[in-house]
């Protein structure tokens, strides 16, 4: 018999529990590569509630086993969203998670309702920990009580479930996770990049024009996997792990710690097919291994 | 600027020959009947090397593209390059692409003007073959910093209708750089269109010189590249009409509508 690699999260049901990172993945792009159906959902790039250009180039810099952005949350806007991109998304049979960023609580929330207004989306991802501007974004992140002054308000207007993104740079990341959940979040995520930096010796200038970025791929892959186990024992919402998952086997630890479910970032940007990869790659496992459920491995850590 | 094909193959193709073929640079060939057959001048391939810890593909133009194969010009500049010098024929590497625009060559031009420095050569001598086979004329103002960076010599005096070589430190032709020689050598040509190449600095005085001859020029950019497919934003270059991706709006870009640092 097949495993079953279905999961639920905030009561949306997923066929497996491999999605997109925000930021990392266009559905029209990767469209020739990957069949979106396939996805156990798709998180769409952040969208803010005015368009931003941008931080100024160079935006990336290879570093060993991880890249270092400084995007700056570059996006159209929410209108501009609503308007163009989720009518198209809408044609395919996979859940739509909406990553929001703002600078202002006020922003987040008019953002939210412009979504509020749609019916395409299944849940809403408040992004509160983006290294890469220089209002807001992690600000909210790393401060307990604006993430959860945030969270609270958000979650009283939001139709939507509610996933908050954490972010790593903090001393405890299991507090902002219980603080988010005790402020109302359906699901936290995590993690977002850590902020790090390169510095050119022959010019003597730092390599990213926003001088500091976020390092993500397999770098940061101990540290993710060490956070989710952190969070996931003191949480009792789902927690969705990401950071530097490449394949199949790197999925399996955040299961192990106790993800309900993963995302996959930088991968895609080497390998387009990289999620249908690490979905058949877990399928292969569980059935090599005689799991029939990802409820058999998800937390199930010997320690 | 046309864009390309939309097709774009993700394949794992082999490596039929590649050799030195001057001081650090490499020409290497693979089969590929899918990309070759619709690949275009300025639009770049990008290689997943699996070698240590580089995590990134590596971008790099056509230099040339037959019915069932490709070429691919590099130089080596570090760890990517260095492991792409030793592929040994028969070898297999993850590509991606045709990506990115490519070089316009409107119908009714017929002498056009290449501006190449270094390995910027690369896009170039697809463009010259191109040009040809469509009865343009082109003219090739090509420098490398020694005689021993110069490429395929015979191939570009075949191609082009004149080929003007200089180097920085005179061991070939004329002692100078292509920026000290364009205007002139642009004046007497007077090209319909022009094309550059080469290292950013280059660039950027390449499009002044021509723009105040009132020659149009395009240009092939580089940036580092993430996803090759304009997805991550993470290669913009700033223009007249704010950040463009190098990736999928370029590599080629009109000179005049590119903002310099
Ligand atoms: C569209 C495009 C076409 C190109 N065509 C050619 C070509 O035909 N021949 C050729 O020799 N080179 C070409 N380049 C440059 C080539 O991609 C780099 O030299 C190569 O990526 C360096 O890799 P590395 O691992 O050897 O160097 P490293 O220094 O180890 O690379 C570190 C990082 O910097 C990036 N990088 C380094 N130098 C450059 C550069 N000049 N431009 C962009 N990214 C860079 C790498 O991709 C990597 O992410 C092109 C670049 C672009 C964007
Ligand atoms: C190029 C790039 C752009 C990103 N953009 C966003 C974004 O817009 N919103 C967000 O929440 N996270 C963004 N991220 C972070 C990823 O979603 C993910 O949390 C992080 O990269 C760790 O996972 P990974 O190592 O698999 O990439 C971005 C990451 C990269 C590399
Ligand atoms: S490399 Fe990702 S958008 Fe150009």
């Amino acid at each position: 018999m097949e495993p079953d690699l279905s999961v639920e999260i905030s009561g949306i049901k997923m066929k497996n529990p491999v999605m997109t990172a925000s930021g990392t993945f266009g559905p029209k792009e990767y469209l020739p590569f990957v069949e979106l159906n396939r996805l156990g959902a798709l998180v769409v790039k952040t969208v803010t509630l005015k368009s931003r250009p941008g931080n100024p180039p160079p935006r990336l810099r290879e570093t060993p086993c991880g890249v270092l952005n400084s995007i700056g949350l570059q996006n159209p806007g929410v209108k501009v969203f609503i308007k163009e991109d989720l009518p198209w998304l809408s044609q395919f049979d996979v859940p739509i998670i909406v990553s929001v960023g703002g600078e202002t609580v006020e922003e987040y929330l008019k953002i939210i309702e412009f979504l509020n207004e749609t019916k395409e989306i299944s849940a809403v991802e408040l992004n509160i920990s983006c290294p890469n501007v220089k209002k807001g974004g992690i600000f909210f992140g790393v401060d307990p009580d604006e993430a959860a002054n945030l969270t609270v308000k958000a979650k009283k207007i939001s139709r939507f479930p509610l996933w908050v993104k954490l972010s790593p740079n903090v001393t405890d990341i299991s507090l902002i996770a219980k603080v988010v959940e005790e402020s109302g979040a359906d699901a936290v995520s995590l993690i977002n990049t850590i902020v790090g930096m390169a510095v050119d010796v022959k010019t003597f200038k730092p390599y990213l024009g926003g001088i500091t970025g976020g390092l993500s791929g397999p770098a940061i892959k101990p540290i993710a996997v060490r956070m989710v186990w952190e969070v996931a024992k003191r949480v009792k919402i789902p927690v969705i792990g990401m950071g530097g998952i490449m394949n199949a086997h790197d999925a399996l630890e955040f299961f192990l710690v106790g993800a309900k479910a993963v995302a996959v970032g930088t991968a895609n940007l080497v390998n387009p097919k990289a999620v249908l990869e690490i979905i058949s790659g877990i399928k292969k496992y569980m059935k090599e291994k005689g799991f029939k459920r990802m409820g058999e491995i998800v937390g199930k850590i010997i320690i | 600027m046309k864009k390309g094909d939309n097709l774009i193959f993700n394949l794992s193709v082999e490596v039929i020959s590649n050799q030195m073929i001057a001081s650090e640079v490499f020409k290497i060939k693979f089969f590929s009947k899918e990309i070759a057959s619709v690949a275009k001048p300025g639009q770049f391939i990008h290689l997943k090397l699996d070698y240590e810890d580089i995590l990134l593909r590596r971008p790099f133009s056509f230099y040339r593209a037959e019915k069932e194969t490709f070429e691919l010009l590099f130089q080596i500049v570090g760890k990517g390059t260095a492991f792409l010098s030793k592929l040994k024929p028969k070898e297999k590497v993850d590509v991606l692409g045709p990506l990115g625009n490519c070089f316009s060559l409107p119908n009714n031009i017929s002498r056009i003007l290449l501006v190449a420095g270094g390995i910027g050569i690369a896009p170039l001598r697809f463009l010259a073959e191109v040009a040809k086979k469509k009865g343009i004329e082109s003219y090739l103002l090509y420098g490398t910093c020694s005689s021993n960076k110069i490429v395929d010599l015979a191939d570009f005096k075949a191609l082009t209708k004149e080929a003007f070589i200089l180097t920085e430190d005179g061991s070939f032709g004329e002692k100078a750089m292509v920026t000290d020689l364009l205007q002139k050598f642009a004046h007497e040509v007077a090209p319909d269109y022009a094309y550059a190449c080469g290292p950013r600095l280059m660039l950027k005085e390449v499009v002044k010189i021509l723009i105040s001859l009132n020659i149009k020029v395009e240009i092939a950019l580089e940036e580092v590249l993430g996803c090759g497919l304009g997805v991550c934003h993470g290669c913009v270059c700033q223009t007249t009409k704010g950040y463009q991706t190098v990736c999928r709006d370029g590599p080629v870009f009109e000179g005049k509508s590119i903002i310099w640092e």
